[in-house]
């Protein structure tokens, strides 16, 4: 509270003399001279800029007069960046070139402002929204499979193997949704179904140690939501997706003569009420699953108003709400019995988890060519078993997570940008499992970015937090970042990073009070961050004029880790486990990833990565990783037919927790993980049509796997979807 | 210097997503390919009565436990390490209880077959029967040996809770 009223203050002390100038002009296709509208154009480290009307046509209002790099962008177009002198009586007209493949041009998450891809030091991927849409994915995470050095693991995501399974618990990749951390404020784990996908305009994931600006948990990297802007003019979609979980091939899994289903309806609205530009989505999920007493329902609301306060910056509101109920079961019977809960299994359990935030950014020209970027947020989570409180089962857990932060960027000498900035965290829980606590973590963060230093873009910067829990002692952390970026030709660059990377105990882990198959667990109150340095040498090379235009990105990285947290088995008089700081581990790996185009128009993107994990306390493989991660797609455009084909790859876990046999039967069946997906897009706009209809295979050749121990991974499903847009 | 040829790089492209397909033909989990693993089957038959067993809150589970090492450290570390087998947790206040106990990566040698209740934490156990000729407090550990691929039947643990066998651990 203390921090909004501080911004306050200092909105207000600063605000100087309102701008007077402008710049205008068009933004047109290089060849056809036709109007792009919708395109995007900022002033570089400003995230002030416009959106292209239906003439192509934009106005940049209220500017200082000065230099300013103008960055402009458009879906399926080459960005161009030009430098422009304001004022200027000119109305510039800007063209932009067709692009013969699809890759991320501009990012937002890896160095906390608006870069074109090839410029950042670290390595970062990009899920568009129609890579989700086109295959019918329901949840982020399904996406998130088909990221090249990403693996998911049920609640888990594991960038470049950061993260083996522990339950959803502490999360090592810090979560965001525009920019606004969504890590529950009791497990600090993420939730994969809290926006609807209808809403998401991309997924961004900055790979490697990302804590010298997101601090605790972007330990293993950056994984950030960015949302749809609202619309200048009215649209609106609804949809229905239906899909069936075909029969598994072995007599024993089959639980049910009924064919099990699941569904969707959602929808969303954008458009101008003249006074707010409003977003707005909706979703309602109703899974059968392909397991016995593994049914879902769940539904996700979200809304967004933005509005342009003229002299006084552009405020954006979101919130979202999301519920699921579930049934409440953690590992299968046996291999024999997959699909089926463990003998015993009480069915008229359930759990009911609920997700709410609600968020507030403000982005402002203050004086000279300093720029600010103020957040706050509030999300709550709710976990209720809904058993008697008399019950020894009965769990229940309300946590809410309040984060605000203030970002300031200041321009100088044409070719420095010093970032810098104060966050707070607050993390608190109310929980019969995890008792009743509170968790803060201050920060403040500054980062210099030098360009044009020998074709050379030098980043420097640092993060200091301060970490308290009641209870526990005052932990402390710096986080350093050392960034290089080397243009070696028009689209070829070299990058260089090393950096440091930590993650705070959640407050489940270090207050955890609970009894699970047999074991207590006992709280922890000394138990202090986990810590890694990590370093990566890469490359991105674009070859548009080649036989066949092509995007080539390599990596190699290494990170060390220490501290890191896990739960401890201690056999004593009194036997327990307690989450502690026990492990030391290092991980080398390479990265590689080709995108180019098939027969002049088909799409192709294929990634590799390779991982040595290695837990250094008794040199074998580190617990739940696995070495190889293949992923690849083709999309096969035919008239007003796409077809996509997606295959992943993930070699065998090779070492699991043999404290896992008490827990479950056959926890060792593991298998390498091959799965196909086919999707085709039917595209009836060109019928005078508004619909889209998709029909889709996942997991087409019904290959039976485990990714979380214990636990058949989803059966082929089989689904439609039609949507209507307007 | 072979000049590139669009089409043949497009060729060797589809051979390549071709394999991949045929990659994906892998089985995957397979519940009917379990005939690498052996069981034993049989019962533990408390001979002291139904009626013997210790209260509910002094017998939380019961399970079959196969060592490959007699004497062993104890029960807990040796499941954890591989060096024993268990069952799943069996019925218990009856007097016979049919058991069945899965060896993995048979042939193996048991070297000390019992019935073990677990009366507090996952690791405090209790053996109240031994797979044994006698009925003695040392009751001396029959051996089994365990083939690949066998059902090996008919395998009894008697158990006496008036006169229960030496604790190994």
């Amino acid at each position: 509270m203390k921090l909004i009223l501080l911004y306050f203050v200092l909105f207000l002390s600063l605000i100087g003399p309102a701008f007077s100038q402008n710049l205008t002009g068009f933004v047109l296709d290089s060849i056809t001279k036709n109007p792009l509208i919708g395109a995007t154009v900022r002033l570089e480290g400003t995230n002030y800029g416009a959106l292209t009307n239906k003439e192509g046509k934009f106005f940049l209002t209220k500017i200082k007069k000065g230099k300013y790099s103008l960055i402009v962008s458009y879906v399926g177009y080459y960005t161009k960046r030009l430098v422009v002198t304001v004022p200027t009586n000119d109305t510039l007209t800007i063209l932009l070139g067709l692009r013969t493949i699809q890759t991320p041009e501009l990012i937002v998450s890896a160095t906390k402002k608006l870069q074109t891809v090839q410029e950042v030091p670290v390595s970062v991927s990009f899920v568009p929204s129609d890579f989700y849409q086109q295959r019918n994915f329901v949840r982020l995470d399904e996406a998130l499979r088909f990221v090249s050095g990403v693996i998911v693991n049920k609640d888990n995501i594991n960038i470049r193997g950061s993260s083996g399974f522990s339950f959803g618990l502490g999360s090592r990749v810090a979560y965001l949704v525009d920019g606004h951390p969504m890590l529950s404020g009791d497990n600090a784990d993420a939730k994969y179904d809290i926006v609807p996908v209808d809403v998401i305009n991309n997924i961004e994931i900055v790979k490697g140690a990302g804590s010298s600006l997101y601090g605790s948990s972007a330990i293993g990297g950056v994984l950030n939501i960015i949302t749809k802007e609202p619309s200048d003019t009215f649209s609106y979609s609804l949809k229905f997706q239906s899909g069936i979980y075909t029969k598994p091939k072995y007599e024993q899994w089959i639980y049910t003569n009924k064919l099990t289903t699941r569904s969707i309806f959602g929808g969303y609205f954008s458009g101008n009420l003249n006074f707010l530009k409003i977003l707005s989505g909706f979703n309602f999920v109703n899974d059968e699953s392909y397991r016995q007493f593994d049914k879902s329902r769940r539904y996700n609301l979200f809304a967004k108003f933005s509005k342009d306060l003229k002299n006084y910056g552009k405020v954006t509101l979101f919130g979202f709400h999301s519920s699921d109920r579930k049934n409440d079961w953690v590992y299968w019977n046996s291999l024999d019995s997959a699909t089926r809960p463990p003998t015993g299994t009480d069915l008229s359990r359930y759990l009911i988890s609920t997700k709410s935030n609600l968020s507030l950014e403000h982005k402002f020209i203050l004086a000279g060519n300093m720029f600010s970027n103020f957040r706050t947020s509030l999300f709550y989570t709710k976990l209720d078993n809904m058993l008697q409180p008399s019950n020894s089962e009965f769990r229940k857990s309300n946590s809410y997570s309040f984060n605000t932060e203030i970002q300031f960027n200041n321009h100088f000498r044409d070719n420095t940008l010093l970032s810098y900035g104060v966050s707070l965290t607050r993390n608190w829980v109310e929980s019969n499992i995890y008792g009743n606590h509170k968790q803060n973590l201050t920060s403040i963060y500054s980062q210099i970015e030098l360009q044009k230093f020998f074709n050379t873009i030098v980043t420097l910067g640092g993060r200091f937090d301060v970490e308290k829990s009641d209870s526990s002692k005052l932990y402390t952390e710096f986080s350093p970042k050392i960034g290089l970026n080397l243009s070696i030709g028009q689209y070829k660059s070299v990058r260089f990073s090393i950096g440091r990377g930590f993650r705070s105990p959640a407050l489940a882990e270090r207050f955890a009070t609970v009894k699970y198959g047999g074991f207590e667990v006992v709280p922890n109150y000394n138990l202090k961050s986990e810590f890694c340095w990590s370093a990566e040498l890469g490359s991105l090379f674009e070859f548009r004029n080649f036989v066949i235009p092509m995007v080539v990105d390599f990596s190699l990285f290494y990170s060390k880790y220490d501290d890191l947290i896990e739960p401890n088995f201690t056999i004593g008089e009194k036997p327990f486990i307690r989450f502690e700081n026990i492990a030391q581990a290092q991980i080398l790996g390479l990265e590689a990833s080709l995108k180019t185009l098939l027969f002049k128009s088909a799409p192709f993107f294929v990634g590799f990565t390779w991982l040595e994990p290695k837990d250094l306390k008794d040199s074998k493989i580190l617990k739940y990783r696995s070495r190889f991660n293949l992923v690849s797609s083709l999309s096969i455009p035919y008239k007003f037919i796409t077809t996509n084909v997606d295959f992943r790859y993930i070699s065998k876990i090779e070492r699991l927790d043999d404290i896992l046999k008490f827990l479950m039967e056959d926890y060792d069946a593991i298998v390498p993980i091959y799965v196909v997906d086919l999707s085709l897009n039917l595209d009836l706009t060109n019928f005078k049509l508004p619909f889209f209809i998709t029909l889709s295979a996942q997991n087409l050749l019904d290959y039976y796997y485990v990714e979380m121990v214990g636990n058949l991974a989803p059966t082929r499903l089989i689904s439609f979807r039609i949507q209507y847009k307007y | 210097m072979e000049k590139f040829n669009f089409k043949k790089i497009c060729y060797y492209k589809v051979i390549l997503l071709s394999l991949l397909l045929l990659l994906s033909c892998q089985e995957g989990l397979d519940p009917t390919s379990q005939q690498e693993e052996s069981y034993l089957k049989g019962n533990v038959v408390v001979i002291s009565g139904a009626q013997s067993w210790p209260k509910p809150d002094s017998a939380l589970e019961l399970r079959v436990v196969g060592f490959k090492e007699y004497p062993p450290r104890d029960l807990f570390n040796e499941i954890i390490s591989n060096n024993a087998f268990i069952s799943d947790s069996l019925p218990r206040f009856v007097d016979t209880i049919p058991f069945q106990l899965k060896i993995e990566k048979p042939p193996v040698e048991i070297q000390y077959l019992v019935a073990a209740i677990r009366y507090g934490t996952i690791f405090e156990w209790k053996v109240i029967g031994v797979y044994s000729d006698e009925m003695t407090f040392e009751r001396k550990p029959k051996i089994i040996y365990v083939p690949k691929g066998k059902v090996l039947e008919n395998i009894s643990i008697l158990v006496d809770f008036r006169n229960l066998p030496k604790q190994p651990f």
